[in-house]
């Protein structure tokens, strides 16, 4: 017989941001939290920069040709956190999307940029995606 | 009343394993750190897939949510996910790509909520091409 389980917050015993889940195969176990991705944000970088869809999202900045700061909701709990992402092309371009600079990711905000690998020059795509993975504060 | 359930570890009924516990889309966690909560499902990623271009295209045995993936001309595939987002801009791809002898870039274009179109391009030249080793594409979202 299925059993159901209804709860709003899971919160560990022994630590509350710890819980350990079965991995897919039953053989290993793997930490809950650390597992699942804490930002991601979906925006339009082409005329007036939007924001299609969100996650963890507080604000995003125009800042320059092919430059965004994105702003967490909920601050990571350090600067080593990891952030990938995605562009839509722009003609036959392609536009890379990445962190600007180390100095500019911080635990609350980062800067991304936006340049074609093709010939490095700025680029502002109208589909720009990242996620980010890590330790919340 | 809101519930709170402290646990360290979280398996099926059966107690063999974690791959059948349902989760509701409402749920949250509290952070590594202890100091905020987020939601769970909006955390958990949607899509993942390896898969390689060039030859006969094939993806890996491990991803998720995928139902077919379609080979279009040079350096085009289509992704075509099992469960549909619940809009085109609801779904928030990444892509990487696996290349041992080129500089190549690819992009991700959502073209619907359960199709995902990739164009794989060569540096040098700008031109579409097909990857010798692979590309990795994750998609974060709202699932339909």
């Amino acid at each position: 017989m299925a059993s159901q389980l209804k709860v709003n917050t899971l919160t560990g015993v022994t630590t509350a941001g710890s819980i350990v889940v079965t991995g897919e195969g039953n053989s290993t176990t793997t930490n809950l939290q650390q597992g699942l991705c804490k930002y991601w944000c979906d925006w339009d970088q082409s005329g007036t920069i939007s924001v299609y869809d969100s996650f963890n999202h507080a604000s995003i900045t125009d800042d320059a040709t092919s430059l965004t700061t994105l702003s967490f909701t909920s601050d990571f709990a350090s600067t080593n956190y990891v952030i990938s992402g995605a562009t839509t092309g722009v003609g036959y371009d392609t536009a890379n999307v990445g962190t600007d600079a180390r100095n500019e990711k911080l635990a609350g905000q980062v800067q991304m940029r936006t340049k074609s690998i093709i010939d490095n020059n700025a680029e502002n795509p109208d589909d720009v995606m990242v996620h980010a993975h890590g330790d919340l504060a | 009343m809101s519930s709170q359930l402290n646990v360290d570890t979280i398996v099926d009924k059966a107690g063999s394993g974690g791959t059948n516990v349902k989760v509701a889309n409402t749920s949250t966690y509290v952070s590594d750190g202890g100091n905020v909560t987020q939601n769970l499902i909006d955390s958990v990623a949607k899509l993942t897939l390896a898969v390689r271009q060039s030859g006969t295209i094939s993806e890996s045995a491990s991803s998720l949510n995928v139902s077919s993936v379609s080979d279009g001309s040079a350096g085009i595939n289509t992704i075509n996910s099992t469960t549909a987002f619940s809009a085109a801009r609801a779904a928030v791809p990444t892509a990487t790509i696996h290349d041992d002898s080129y500089n190549r870039g690819i992009n991700v274009d959502d073209t619907s909520t359960s199709a995902f179109k990739t164009s794989c391009f060569q540096s040098s030249s700008g031109a579409l091409t097909d990857s010798d080793s692979g590309n990795a594409v994750v998609i974060h979202g709202d699932l339909a």
